[in-house]
């Protein structure tokens, strides 16, 4: 599609005229008085628009932010992912309590030192305080409230992961 | 530490060096604080939105890919900073999301601007404030901060077609308006 004038100076301004369109745009002005005029005042736009001067920032703007920064100066370390550690934290007391439970619901003074017998005595150990632990769930108001937080944990959880998600591959899109 | 380029003092940031992140901000403060005071037409709201601007590049610094341009990467936080701030004040959109269609109308701030400007530079630069933000925008941040097109419309989230669209219309009407003073003879 042919361009019309006003396209033809625009991307003559800017340099994007392929020769065939630069030739017919000289022509034109050759010919054209008024193209002509509205090429001069298409250059006069240009050249204002060129001497833009920015708006100063406020006064101490870059002072002021320093100072935010440098008082808090691990803002992106404060970012660290506190779930991660938190799910860590979660399974490594899970492991100790177990390592406890073991060792405290082992007879240590049975007299044989065969290992199977240890084993046993932790295997009856774990069940007995892991069904004495679960026994309060057998309280229906107890469950409810658990199985409520649990699910609202999950939730926040997801929501929680879903965002930092979004929110990384936003900053990520940034850079391309 | 002046002619330091911009990866360069990232580099030193991101390596703990704070205090050199005060010449990214310095580099940027005053262009951006004009694109932001030209979107959100308020000075204080554009203040907190350069401030918010520079904090959420700080923090996002270690995501930065070393390799992609930083001001377009930059101006695309401060101008997202901006809708953000003008979604929050429920000001929507009547200002900046109108349509690429929108007609420009100078003509009802001609009469007043061309009376009280000296010369052609100042009429020119009062008239960019008289444009739909959008227009006003592009012709921002592709004069003043220098931005190819294909960068425009990465800041702006637009195509690249509209951008130009954008920046034709908008020199259009300034230079209908100079023809219409006969600006162009006087200069040239």
């Amino acid at each position: 599609m042919k361009k019309n004038i006003e396209e033809l100076l625009n991307d003559y301004i800017d340099n994007q005229l392929i020769p065939e369109e630069l030739e017919d745009v000289k022509n034109l002005l050759n010919s054209d008085q008024l193209a002509a005029s509205k090429l001069r005042a298409m250059r006069v736009v240009h050249q204002s628009l060129k001497q833009i001067e920015p708006d100063l920032a406020p006064n101490g703007f870059t002072e002021r932010l320093m100072e935010g920064l440098n008082l808090s100066p691990g803002l992106s370390k404060q970012k660290k992912n506190y779930f991660f550690y938190g799910v860590v934290g979660f399974f490594s007391l899970l492991i100790i309590g177990s390592l406890l439970a073991v060792v405290f619901s082992v007879n240590w003074n049975v007299g044989s030192l065969n290992l199977t017998t240890y084993i046993d005595e932790a295997k009856s150990g774990i069940s007995k305080s892991g069904s004495e632990a679960f026994s309060v769930f057998k309280n229906k108001t107890v469950l409810m409230i658990s199985s409520s937080l649990v699910l609202i944990m999950l939730i926040l959880a997801y929501f929680g992961f879903e965002s930092h998600k979004s929110w990384k591959k936003k900053i990520n899109s940034f850079s391309h | 530490m002046k002619h330091l380029s911009d990866i360069e003092i990232i580099e030193s940031v991101k390596r703990g060096n704070i205090s050199d992140y005060s010449l990214i901000v310095n580099r940027y403060k005053d262009r951006a604080f004009s694109l932001l005071k030209r979107l959100l037409k308020n000075e204080m709201d554009a203040e907190e939105a350069l401030q918010d601007s520079f904090l959420k590049a700080y923090n996002g610094l270690k995501e930065f890919r070393m390799d992609a341009q930083f001001s377009t990467w930059f101006y695309r936080i401060v101008y997202n900073t901006g809708l953000t701030i003008i979604a929050s004040k429920k000001r929507q959109v009547e200002q900046e999301m109108t349509s690429i269609d929108e007609e420009i109308e100078l003509g009802k701030f001609d009469n007043e601007i061309y009376s009280t400007t000296e010369n052609v530079n100042q009429y020119v630069l009062k008239m960019v404030d008289k444009l739909p933000v959008r227009n006003a925008l592009v012709l921002i941040l592709f004069y003043l901060d220098g931005l190819s097109m294909s960068e425009v419309s990465q800041v702006m989230g637009i195509s690249l077609v509209n951008v130009k669209v954008l920046l034709h219309r908008s020199r259009n009407s300034l230079k209908d308006l100079l023809l219409k003073h006969n600006y162009q003879e006087e200069v040239l």
